[in-house]
């Protein structure tokens, strides 16, 4: 249960969910071919802190440099799970990376923002 | 086999310059296809000479437009799909042509005349209420994709409709 961890490749993200040294990244492209299956691994994976006695403060790290439409429906699933997750005291600080000049990429964490009703730290990123 | 002679290359290549073409694809749009296609288009950045943000746009927008095609098409059509990238005046169009059949092309009309009578705010608004009104469906939706399309693009999508059959059609968008 401790690390979950996925290598990035061309058209999935890194990701990796490290309890013990309180690491949580998801990065890089993202338009898996199976997106649903892709990212429901990921959501299973994190409901499943729920029934692994973790409880704590986090740092969640998103830095897309691209996501395709069907993944942005995917990471709001994701945020709104992480969420779930502080009413059993396991409590996310959620940073979204972007790319400066990336406005659309930024917008879309202030969209999340908006939707998910959650504090998210916009941090922009020299290019 | 028919002979194909130096003329008609030659006015097939003036056509590709006449009609602003800066690339073209003719063939199946596969999900391997869509790979090699979209590495191609980011091989062609450099040549095209463009800032960070519009390479962004253009590679956004390509990959909605193709990921469309590869998951909505109709595989194995005896018609190729078609996948474009033009420049006129100084500004980029991307575009996507391929068969799909009749009973899906009044509600892609439908989803394509209600996102061009929308602002950028409606948009957004839309494309919202979108992600959340699909949070439990687990398909590649059409929608969503169409809406970011028109978002990054700016601009309104054009489409053209041949009817090829009695159950076909080909589809064309361009934005």
């Amino acid at each position: 249960m401790e690390v979950f961890e996925l290598e990035g490749t061309r058209y999935t993200p890194k990701v990796v969910f490290d309890v013990k040294n309180k690491v949580f990244e998801i990065s890089g492209d993202s338009r898996p071919e199976d997106t649903h299956t892709f990212y429901q691994v990921l959501i299973d994976w994190l409901s499943g802190l729920n029934n692994a006695s973790v409880q704590g403060d986090f740092k969640f790290k998103f830095a897309f440099d691209y996501l395709n439409s069907s993944s942005s429906k995917f990471i709001f699933k994701l945020i709104k799970c992480l969420k779930g997750l502080e009413s059993n005291g396991i409590n996310f600080s959620i940073d979204w990376f972007y790319d400066e000049p990336d406005i659309d990429m930024k917008e879309l964490g202030e969209e999340y923002t908006e939707l998910a009703d959650i504090k998210i730290n916009m941090i922009s990123v020299e290019v | 086999m028919e002979e194909f002679d130096n003329q008609s290359l030659f006015n097939l290549h003036r056509s590709i310059i006449k009609e602003n073409m800066e690339f073209l694809y003719k063939g199946n749009i596969t999900v391997a296809v869509v790979n090699v296609l979209l590495q191609i288009v980011k091989n062609k950045f450099s040549e095209f000479k463009i800032d960070y943000s519009l390479q962004k746009k253009i590679y956004n927008i390509a990959v909605e437009c193709l990921e469309n095609v590869s998951d909505h098409g109709i595989p194995g059509s005896d018609i190729d799909s078609i996948f474009l990238i033009g420049k006129v005046d100084g500004v980029f169009f991307i575009g996507t042509g391929n068969i799909i059949n009749k009973n899906v092309t009044n509600s892609l009309v439908s989803s394509l005349n209600k996102i061009n009578t929308l602002d950028r705010d409606g948009l957004k608004s839309i494309y919202k209420e979108t992600m959340t009104e699909q949070l439990g469906s687990n398909s590649n939706d059409v929608g969503l994709g169409l809406i970011d399309i028109a978002l990054k693009a700016n601009n309104k999508i054009d489409y053209k409709i041949n009817p090829v059959n009695d159950a076909q059609d080909f589809f064309f968008i361009s934005s």
